[in-house]
């Protein structure tokens, strides 16, 4: 039976959007998951990945008409199978254009489904799992409230509303921690914590001329990220993952750097860990305002293609960095892997961010510090307004989101500056 | 009236069930001198549940046949007369009595076309009255439609409208195969609009009752109508829901239950036949094995007549088939507590 891709509804609101770009063409065949087109909403660019293996036969749609949710596409045809001529879309089932709060038009999103295999056993109707794998969602975290325990669509909703069990459940709770030895240590022990999507990596460009300092120097994969395999099922899980990290790091009083995210949640473990951190400097961090690039973020937790990926990552830099294309390929399979996506939710809601840490940042005794560049064209570096009188600030004109990648030289003078 | 695209007008008036049927009759005996109508008791003295009525004296006894009881042979008749070029309209008192005739009408009737290479047809219709609520106890009482939608070659209805029962008549006698219908004992005093001039229903087409969104009803015949009201009683507690006709059980339009499951996500069916081995398996396991499974948010839940003889005890008549209130508590659990 012919399979349709229709228009998805990728968050509550959304009553329209267009095809951006077609990734695939009539007779092309596709696997499950493959990317076949991305999606205008109104916030952001999605990819839009095949819910099953097939031929793509039947687009009448161009890029750029507007078209209502649930408006059925294209078709995958099973091998064999015959033309199918397309419905009038005012025919398409009427769940997917009323107004009915259930999210049956969600997108067709499955790829690694993470709804079967290790999950035997779980009690869900088919349209619990359905949504769930659509939205990338683990059922093994959630408690179903149907008959005997019976998980049904309305908690997967509550799920996806409150950001619990996204992503593959895994057992391994083991942190990857990158460490650049200090070449003599005369400095600090530096915590480097990556913001959403980064990982260890991501410090590279700072990480081997801050040992070169004299900084011993650490890196961990925060739990949803890199190749530490604990999922970031709530924001707190995160923290976690960072305070589980400082705790096994030799050494006395760190020096946490957090980036974005990672400042945000760097600043939870700082409170948690009081004793165990002597200074935080925060990065462009996330948690000071509501503003940010809900596009940025959504867009990066759905990302399948690498085109996706670095036009992404150019948002976050003033300087154009070059990606080799092994780089891009490896975010690219991490990213793809659906475990940013519920992290995402928890993050931005609504358009907005919806963790704050000023309450948090006013309760550490420990010196702070926040850099931002004035071109951040994820967060605004304006944020800084709500900083308490306390806080020093430091405003660098040259740089965007990733102050270490645009002005590293600058940052690895400050970080030296601060612990002098 | 009704207004017809281009100013063409409908004129209905209200009808009784077996009024409708008559009508259908007349008008098929009228338009085409092959239909004639056998089967005891339609004559002079009108048939056992007064559908016949009038015909004899209309038609004359060449044309409105009462025959000898025994049931076998005037299935075997009317199976020759269809074969030999007539459509004959047979009716049995009672559709448990179809037992006798059942060589006739599923080694016969549904072979034949098959058999001699589509080069041979059998248009027979086989009119039935079915069901319980009369009284008239266990051999009397019973809702077989599923037997013989088990026979490839057959077609089996069960209209539950006067509308539905005039059309899907005249549909039948249309078709070139072997059609049987289940008509509704309670039903036959029941009233309802029908169209003054002949029309057809088509067969294999169910209907949307009663658009819903919280979960799908389906039935046929007294069945679909007490799901409608059943309903209109839920709408009451803020539970919506979508109830379907099915209208046939051979051939079974699926396409419109999946369709409203889609919907839903919930399916209830209610069915008169005892629930075992019947319509409402081969609906649950359809929809199953459909592409409307990924859209299930509950069990399936089947409601159907109980696993015993129809019991002549009034009040055990009841409790043996589904009635409109157990069909509101069935669909309250199922959207409340997502169980059967």
């Amino acid at each position: 039976m012919a399979v349709e891709i229709i228009l998805p509804r990728v968050d509550m609101a959304m009553e329209s959007g267009s095809v951006a770009r077609w990734a695939v063409k009539n007779g092309d065949s596709v696997k499950a998951g493959d990317l076949v087109f991305e999606m205008n909403t109104d916030k952001s660019v999605m990819e839009v990945e095949a819910p099953s293996a097939g031929i793509i036969s039947g687009i009448t749609v161009d890029e750029g008409v507007e078209m209502p949710v649930g408006a059925v596409l294209a078709y995958i045809l099973a091998p064999g199978e015959s033309e199918v001529t397309p419905r009038p879309n005012a025919a398409v089932p009427a769940i997917k254009t009323t107004a009915d709060s259930k999210p049956n038009g969600r997108s067709t999103i499955p790829s690694d489904d993470p709804s079967r295999g290790d999950e035997d056993g779980i009690r869900a109707t088919p349209l619990a799992r359905r949504l769930a794998r659509e939205a990338g969602l683990s059922l093994a975290a959630l408690e179903g409230t149907g008959p005997r325990g019976r998980i049904d669509s309305g908690d997967v909703q509550n799920a996806l509303a409150t950001g619990r069990g996204q992503g593959p459940i895994s057992g391994d709770a083991t942190l990857k921690i990158r460490h650049w030895p200090a070449e003599g240590q005369t400095r600090d022990t530096l915590v480097l914590v990556h913001g959403f999507g980064g990982n260890g990596a991501t410090w590279e460009a700072i990480g081997g001329d801050l040992a070169k300092r004299g900084f011993n120097v650490y890196a961990p994969d925060l739990a949803g990220h890199g190749r530490t395999a604990l999922e970031a099922d709530s924001f707190e899980t995160v923290v976690a993952s960072l305070e589980s990290c400082l705790a096994n790091l030799p050494g006395g009083p760190l020096h946490l750097v957090g980036h974005s995210m990672g400042a945000a949640v760097a600043i939870r473990a700082a409170r948690h860990l009081p004793r165990k951190i002597a200074r935080l400097t925060l990065l462009a961090p996330y948690g000071l305002g509501t503003q940010i690039d809900e596009g940025f973020i959504r867009g990066l937790a759905m990302a399948k293609s690498s085109e996706s990926v670095l036009a992404l990552l150019r948002l976050l830099t003033v300087r154009t960095i070059g990606y080799s294309p092994r780089q891009l390929e490896i975010m690219t399979s991490e990213v793809s892997q659906g475990r940013l996506i519920g992290l995402s939710k928890l993050l931005v809601a609504n358009g907005q961010q919806s963790i704050h840490l000023l309450a948090d940042l006013a309760a550490l005794s420990c010196p702070v510090d926040v850099i931002f560049g004035v071109m951040d064209r994820i967060i605004p570096w304006q944020h800084v307004a709500h900083l308490p009188p306390t806080i020093p600030v430091r405003l660098l004109s040259e740089a965007g989101h990733m102050i270490h990648l645009d002005e590293p030289e600058v940052l690895t003078g400050v970080l030296e500056k601060l612990s002098a | 009236m009704l207004e017809k695209p281009g100013n063409e007008t409908i004129d209905f008036r209200e009808l009784t069930y077996a009024e409708a049927i008559r009508e259908a009759m007349t008008q098929a005996m009228e338009a085409d001198p092959t239909v004639f109508t056998l089967g005891e008791d339609i004559g002079t003295y009108g048939g056992a549940f007064g559908v016949t009525g009038d015909l004899i004296h209309r038609f004359g006894a060449e044309r409105v046949i009462d025959t000898p009881i025994a049931e076998l042979g005037i299935a075997g008749a009317a199976v020759g007369a269809a074969l030999t070029g007539m459509k004959p309209v047979l009716e049995l008192q009672f559709s448990d009595f179809i037992t006798l005739a059942t060589e006739q009408i599923v080694n016969q009737a549904a072979k034949i076309r098959f058999m001699f290479g589509g080069k041979a047809s059998v248009p027979l219709v086989v009119r039935m009255p079915a069901g319980s609520g009369t009284g008239a106890a266990a051999q009397h009482s019973q809702s077989l439609e599923a037997w013989f939608g088990h026979i490839p070659g057959l077609k089996v209805v069960q209209p539950s409208t006067p509308h539905d029962a005039k059309g899907l008549l005249l549909a039948a006698i249309d078709d070139p195969n072997p059609v049987l219908i289940f008509e509704h004992k309670l039903l036959y005093k029941t009233k309802g609009l029908v169209p003054v001039d002949a029309y057809r229903v088509p067969i294999g087409k169910a209907i949307v009752r009663r658009p819903g969104k919280d979960v799908t009803i389906v039935g046929s015949s007294i069945m679909a109508i007490r799901a409608q009201a059943a309903a209109e009683r839920l709408a009451t507690e803020g539970i919506d829901a979508e109830v379907i006709d099915l209208r046939s059980v051979r051939p079974m339009d699926t396409e419109t239950i999946f369709a409203s499951v889609r919907k839903t996500s919930r399916l209830l069916i209610v069915y008169e036949g005892v629930k075992t081995l019947g319509v409402g398996a081969e609906i649950s396991a359809a929809v199953a094995e459909s592409d409307a499974f990924d859209y299930l948010d509950a069990p399936i839940v089947r409601l159907g007549g109980q696993e015993v003889p129809l019991p002549y005890n009034p009040v055990l008549e009841k409790a043996a088939v589904p009635q409109e209130d157990d069909i509101v508590n069935a669909a309250r659990r199922l959207v409340r507590d997502g169980r059967a």
